[in-house]
């Protein structure tokens, strides 16, 4: 094991470095005033913040026993607010600092393995911790398996390991907080896999600088009850939201039309679930969760950064239905016509769910795997770039069915992993309270990595011409809904909502390809889905005969992985006015921004290394932004039900 | 084992000789004398030497090729890391043999002396000894007033930044050549020195404001990119339209209204983030001298320049 000493004298040193500003009892950083309170600033001078809402550090047994990982949580934030970080030796610093940003490590085993690395620490004297020190890997397995079965690892005390590793997550995300400049959120991953295999797991945030200690998955498997305790906290005056992330991998499970006893979902259970769940993840390293190309199969662009496959058992494909939040929409209609509630009226969110502690997000700074890190700084050279293409093939260490029937474990397939996604809020300005409030309306857009600005309102008096005035903002967030709420009442005469939509480039990334608008509804109890391609860059016009648009073209160089933007807009906007609108039929309506093609990690790789690009994955992508929806709601029971919620805000 | 065998001849024959001794002289004043002479110190240091050189040479010896107990698990070990399971009796034996042929490969390029000017085996070794030595030193907690002392020289890490106030107009390349949309800026500047009002020379809408108020060169970067409009806002005349610059969205005129230098805060009020910077910058200190320490006890002759060792 001589291979692993560098890295873990390294570790020493940074932990030996670290240590001072991650102790609970060092006080406080020093907080700058914040300028203005949120009240003074007006709805339409929000800025846009972008941020990271899961990620993991050596604080999550799998980052540590899995992907060998040293950082520790408060380098993650450093990291993250733009400070250098030493990685394996490296200083390393993000291209662009986060806005905001939260730790999401694993409640389970928190903080368990990790104490490992300290020779000196209790765990590293007794047997067990021995065996483990000696295969990091095996830990997974066994772990796994114990709190499946609820059951204890003689030796191992993650309750204890787990008090102590909890304090340090609330100090180092405490002190890392920089109203005005740099958000963070207490935080934490609630773990839940039904069957060991279904991936149930959601991240729980907290607003303010004080935090219970996590309500885990060993505690309960069940959602409603994790709801339970962000209630219990709530009222406590400790406020708390979870965004469940994943549910391509959920088997079905996220968006099933059943609670978790099997009754079908009611009122109540819906309306819970979204006082608790406002927002879910769409995007994120492990795959983008919109929609699949079997449940889309007019939507051209649905083929992007599929991970279809269950997260423990990489050849097993989940099942499709209940999986996807485009279809959660439609679902969400179906059962408020039933029952009144909508448990699916949540909002967006976008991650990375990296398990190294440094957060990236650019497709060029990413090194494929959950555990690699920027490539600008550690190329991945030799076999491991082999290993990250394919070429050399490796085999799954997560796979435990594998393990129970002596079978080889799935080969790995590191190119389904996508590059970084990222949250964007509308907030008045960059603190936990107002963040924290953005989420909680959903004022919120998903990007699979760049920071495209979108702005999206629907409502029933908008045309071109609001758009042609300088402050048309002010009137969109007075007589319209800006995007995660409710269309407002509609006005006496008015035949169809008109949306006005906005979506500005990365100023340091690729052009626009495209606006569209999502639209999801209910026709006859079954829910329906329509893409209308809203503005379109380069002058380019909608065939009438099959409704679609031109393909943009590609500027991409495969051989250098460059583009170029002489394709494609800076700035697409437009009003839309819905000419399909039928009053007595619910709707959902999103926005989504597709940038021009642009070289995919693989490729960066490939050319970096003078490697074959990949035949299983795309060499480009088409990175996009998705808005949180607008709703509609017939008028009738429903729509009293919605108006109370509209006046409420 | 013909190793082992010879050594315990050898130690059966000393045993009888110490035999003997003990026969000759049964009283305790005669068994001290013994542990006294020099003589027998002499044969048993020369025991102890003769047993640790055989035993080195075991090992060493370069064509026994030994797989002891402990390798053998660490080859397992390393397979099951890459591969999850534990490898079958067959596999065991190839991952041996691979072991016995890298090993035996490994010797020779030893003996031929391929490792001696290998860039990779020099750097490795290196890094190995930089981390043990980087491991040995922890700076001792700074007081206060050494804190307050060493601010004083590091004002500059904590000053606030410049605040930029400033108004731009922006031409769109949206749909036209980059260079046409260069023009038509370049054309209203000269309307605008001409006595022309900013919103008569024909600019874009901006999708955010055209005027910002004391933003700093991070925040207007997060706008406007890591770009050359970004890096103007600290360099463009003050009070007098200047341009075409680009962003990344396209050519921009610049008024930069007033521009607030940035300010350095009171030792008080930065004093936490003061030691946790000075406790870094310390280890990284420590570090480096452990390490000029260790190339110190070196001596540098640089024929390249005529120096004589």
């Amino acid at each position: 094991m001589s291979h692993r000493w560098p890295t873990l004298i390294s570790a020493l040193i940074v932990c030996s470095c670290t240590a001072q500003a991650e102790s609970p009892q060092t006080p406080k950083s020093v907080r700058p005033q914040t300028p203005a309170t949120a009240s003074e600033v007006t709805a339409s001078e929000r800025q846009v913040y972008f941020g990271e809402m899961h990620l993991h550090t050596s604080y999550s047994f799998d980052a540590w026993g899995l992907m060998a990982t040293k950082s520790t949580p408060d380098e993650a934030y450093r990291f993250g607010r733009g400070e250098a970080v030493e990685v394996n030796g490296q200083a390393i610093r993000r291209g662009w600092p986060l806005d905001f940003m939260a730790v999401t490590d694993h409640s389970e085993n928190m903080g368990l393995l990790n104490q490992l690395d300290d020779p000196a620490s209790e765990i590293s004297q007794t047997a067990i911790g021995k065996e483990i020190a000696k295969d990091p890997a095996k830990s997974f397995n066994m772990l796994r398996q114990a709190s499946q079965e609820r059951r204890m690892i003689p030796g191992l005390d993650p309750v204890s390991a787990g008090k102590t590793a909890w304090g340090r997550q609330v100090a180092a995300a405490n002190a890392n907080y920089r109203p005005g400049k740099f958000t963070t959120f207490i935080a934490y991953e609630w773990s839940q896999m039904n069957e060991g295999k279904y991936n149930l797991h959601r991240n729980v945030f907290f607003v303010g600088d004080k935090a219970p200690l996590p309500f885990s998955s060993a505690d309960s498997g069940k959602p409603e009850d994790l709801w339970t305790y962000l209630e219990q906290n709530r009222a406590q005056g400790m406020d708390a939201i979870a965004i469940p992330h994943n549910p391509n991998a959920s088997n079905g499970l996220m968006y099933d039309w059943n609670m978790s006893d099997g009754r079908p979902i009611d009122q109540a259970y819906a309306e819970r679930r979204m006082r608790n769940e406002p927002l879910s993840e769409i995007v994120q390293n492990k795959g983008q969760s919109e929609t699949a190309p079997e449940l889309s199969p007019n939507d051209e662009f649905a083929n992007f950064e599929i991970y279809d496959t269950l997260l423990t058992q990489r050849d097993v494909k989940g099942k499709v239905n209940g999986s996807y939040i485009r279809q959660a929409f439609g679902r969400g209609l179906v059962i408020q016509q039933k029952t009144g509630g909508n448990p699916f009226k949540f909002g967006l969110a976008g991650a990375s769910d990296y398990h190294n502690g440094i957060s990236t997000s650019d497709e060029k700074a990413f090194a494929g795997s959950p555990g690699g890190i920027d490539p600008n700084v550690n190329v991945p050279t030799g076999d491991a770039a082999k290993k990250l293409l394919g070429i050399i093939q490796t085999r799954s260490l997560i796979d435990d069915q594998a393990a129970r029937t002596g079978k080889p474990p799935a080969i790995n397939n590191p190119m389904q992993g996508g590059s970084s996604g990222l949250t964007g809020v509308w907030a008045e300005q960059n603190t936990r309270e107002s963040i924290f409030a953005a989420l909680k309306r959903k004022e919120t857009f998903a990007t699979s990595g760049p920071r495209i600005r979108v702005r999206f309102f629907g409502g029933w008096d908008f045309s071109p011409a609001t758009l042609r005035k300088t402050d048309w903002t002010k009137q969109a967030y007075r007589t319209g809904a800006p995007m995660g709420s409710d269309l407002p009442f509609r006005a006496a005469g008015a035949s169809a909502p008109s949306f006005i939509l906005q979506a500005v480039k990365d100023p340091d990334g690729a052009n626009l390809d495209r606006l569209q608008i999502v639209k999801v509804w209910v026709e006859n109890g079954q829910n329906k889905e329509k893409i209308f391609d809203v503005a379109l860059s380069g002058g380019r016009k909608t065939d009438p005969r099959t409704g679609k648009a031109p393909a943009v073209g590609s500027t991409v160089d495969l051989t250098t992985a460059t583009y170029k933007n002489t394709i494609g807009a800076a700035t697409l906007q437009t009003v839309w006015r819905d000419p399909e609108f039928d009053a007595a039929k619910p709707a959902v309506y999103y926005l989504r921004a597709l940038e021009i093609p642009t070289p995919r990690w693989t490729t960066y790789i490939a050319a970096k290394n003078g490697l074959p690009l990949p035949t299983s994955s795309p060499a480009t992508v088409q990175e996009r932004a998705y808005s949180s929806p607008i709703w509609f709601t017939p008028t009738g029971r429903q729509a009293v039900r919605s108006d109370v919620r509209l006046a409420q805000k | 084992m013909a190793c082992i065998g010879r050594g315990v001849k050898v130690g059966l024959s000393v045993r009888t000789r110490f035999a003997e001794a003990l026969r000759s002289s049964i009283s305790i004043v005669a068994l001290a004398r013994l542990v006294r002479d020099p003589l027998v110190h002499f044969l048993v240091a020369g025991l102890l030497i003769f047993f640790a050189s055989q035993a080195w040479h075991d090992v060493h010896d370069q064509r026994v090729i030994l797989v002891t107990p402990e390798r053998a698990a660490e080859l397992s070990t390393k397979y099951r890391l890459q591969f999850g399971t534990a490898p079958s009796e067959a596999q065991m034996t190839q991952l041996i043999d691979a072991y016995v042929l890298q090993e035996a490969l490994y010797r020779e390029g030893k003996a031929m002396g391929l490792d001696r000017d290998d860039e990779i085996i020099r750097r490795r070794l290196a890094q190995k000894v930089t981390f043990l030595q980087q491991d040995r030193s922890l700076p001792p907690q700074p007081s206060t007033d050494e804190l307050e002392a060493w601010y004083g020289t590091h004002l500059k890490d904590y000053a606030t930044p410049v605040r930029i106030t400033y108004s731009h107009l922006y031409f769109s390349t949206d749909g036209v050549e980059d260079a046409a949309a260069r023009a038509r800026a370049a054309k209203a500047l000269v309307a605008l020195t001409s006595g022309g009002m900013p919103d008569g020379v024909g600019a874009d809408d901006f999708p955010y404001q055209n005027g910002f108020a004391a933003q700093t060169p991070t925040q207007a970067g997060r706008l406007f990119g890591d770009t050359d409009f970004t890096h103007q806002l600290e360099t463009a005349p003050l009070a007098t339209w200047s341009g075409p610059y680009r962003s990344g969205y396209g050519w921009h005129l610049l008024k930069v209204e007033a521009r607030v230098p940035g300010a350095t805060p009171a030792f008080a009020e930065v004093q936490d983030r003061v030691r946790e910077d000075y406790l870094h910058g310390a280890q990284a200190k420590a570090n480096g001298q452990a390490l000029e320490r260790l190339k110190a006890r070196y001596r540098v002759v640089r024929q390249d320049l005529g120096g004589q060792p």
